[in-house]
């Protein structure tokens, strides 16, 4: 069973991974330095801009690639949230924590892309139907968390599988629960609601998440 | 029964294959990559963003049915003003030329008399 650790070094990164894998650096910043930061952006300093695009890369990719639930699309969608932050970073007056107004605009440009690829999805069926062959569209291949160990990408594939099924606000709440490690608070936070209201979305989650696992598995195994 | 349970045993074996997830990361120099993105959304001109904006389903269906509602308060209004118009422009021509305009109510008084 490999050891989880984490150490800082002098310059303030925080170091964490296995022990028999290779090093995630994460860069960590206290509130005065992220409002520093913010306001150095704000007046277009472009090493601001690089800083917190380094601090904050893998909190948006992550994100991203668990609600649209593919490499390529979670990095353009990653790189969409980090120009936009750029742009708009002078209506961000510091009442919510950056990182939550971050996650604000991962959930909100991710779940874009899902409704584009979506309707794309439809329109190939339609096409399909006329003649045209659309497959990898239609039928996208089986999504894999490069996060997920290895003796659980199989199970992980078929619950991945299930979530894409589940109503909107219920698949944003599991993900950043799940993938993203966020209490209910924090979900709370990031999707602008109560953490009553997170309760019973994860709570609704599961019980359709054991549904659709139920009867994948009836029909599989 | 042995079924049930192997089918509760791989139902709770997915709900938690999620667990031990750890942080996915993009590829390296991602920066780099936003970087150039930015410069290529910089690049855009007034109109490459306006002919974006327009383009955007909702905007366009949005226009075209605005369009529609407009011109069917114009045709829905456009009898009554069209036949007050009418009126005026003939009773200013008879006014123009002298052209006596003879009514209904003027052939019932002639009939009268």
């Amino acid at each position: 069973m490999p050891q989880k650790f984490c150490c800082f070094t002098d310059r303030g990164e925080q170091m964490n991974g296995l022990s028999d894998r290779v090093f995630t650096k994460i860069i960590v910043y206290t509130p005065l330095d992220e409002r520093i930061l913010i306001e150095q952006l704000k007046e277009g300093d472009q090493s601001a801009f690089r800083k917190i695009v380094e601090a904050w890369q893998d909190m948006v990719y992550n994100t991203s690639i668990g609600i649209v639930q593919s490499p390529e699309d979670a990095e353009d969608v990653s790189q969409e949230v980090f120009v936009q932050v750029y742009e708009s970073i002078h209506l961000f007056k510091g009442e919510s924590k950056f990182s939550t107004w971050l996650y604000r605009i991962t959930i909100s440009k991710s779940m874009d892309h899902v409704r584009r690829k979506n309707r794309k999805k439809r329109f190939a069926f339609v096409k399909s139907l006329f003649g045209e062959q659309n497959e990898s569209i239609i039928h996208p291949p089986d999504f894999n968390h490069p996060g997920i160990e290895l003796d659980n990408k199989e199970q992980a594939q078929v619950l991945f599988k299930a979530i894409a099924k589940l109503p909107e606000n219920q698949r944003i709440s599991f993900t950043l629960h799940k993938v993203e490690g966020l209490s209910y608070q924090e979900i709370s936070e990031a999707m602008n609601t109560s953490i009553s209201a997170v309760e019973s979305l994860l709570h609704r989650a599961r019980h359709n998440l054991r549904k659709t696992l139920e009867t994948y598995y009836r029909n599989n195994k | 029964m042995k079924k049930v349970n192997d089918l509760e045993q791989y139902i709770d074996s997915a709900m938690s294959s999620m667990d031990k997830v750890e942080r996915a990361s993009p590829g390296p120099f991602f920066f780099t990559r936003v970087q150039a993105r930015l410069d290529s959304n910089q690049g855009r001109n007034v109109w490459d963003i306006a002919s974006a904006f327009i383009a955007r389903p909702v905007v366009a269906i949005g226009m075209v049915v605005i369009v529609i509602l407009l011109n069917t308060s114009v045709l829905l209004k456009e009898p009554e003003s069209s036949m007050v118009s009418n009126v005026q422009t003939e009773q200013s021509f008879a006014d123009d030329y002298n052209v006596p305009v003879i009514a209904i109510y003027d052939l019932e008084n002639n009939d009268q008399r």
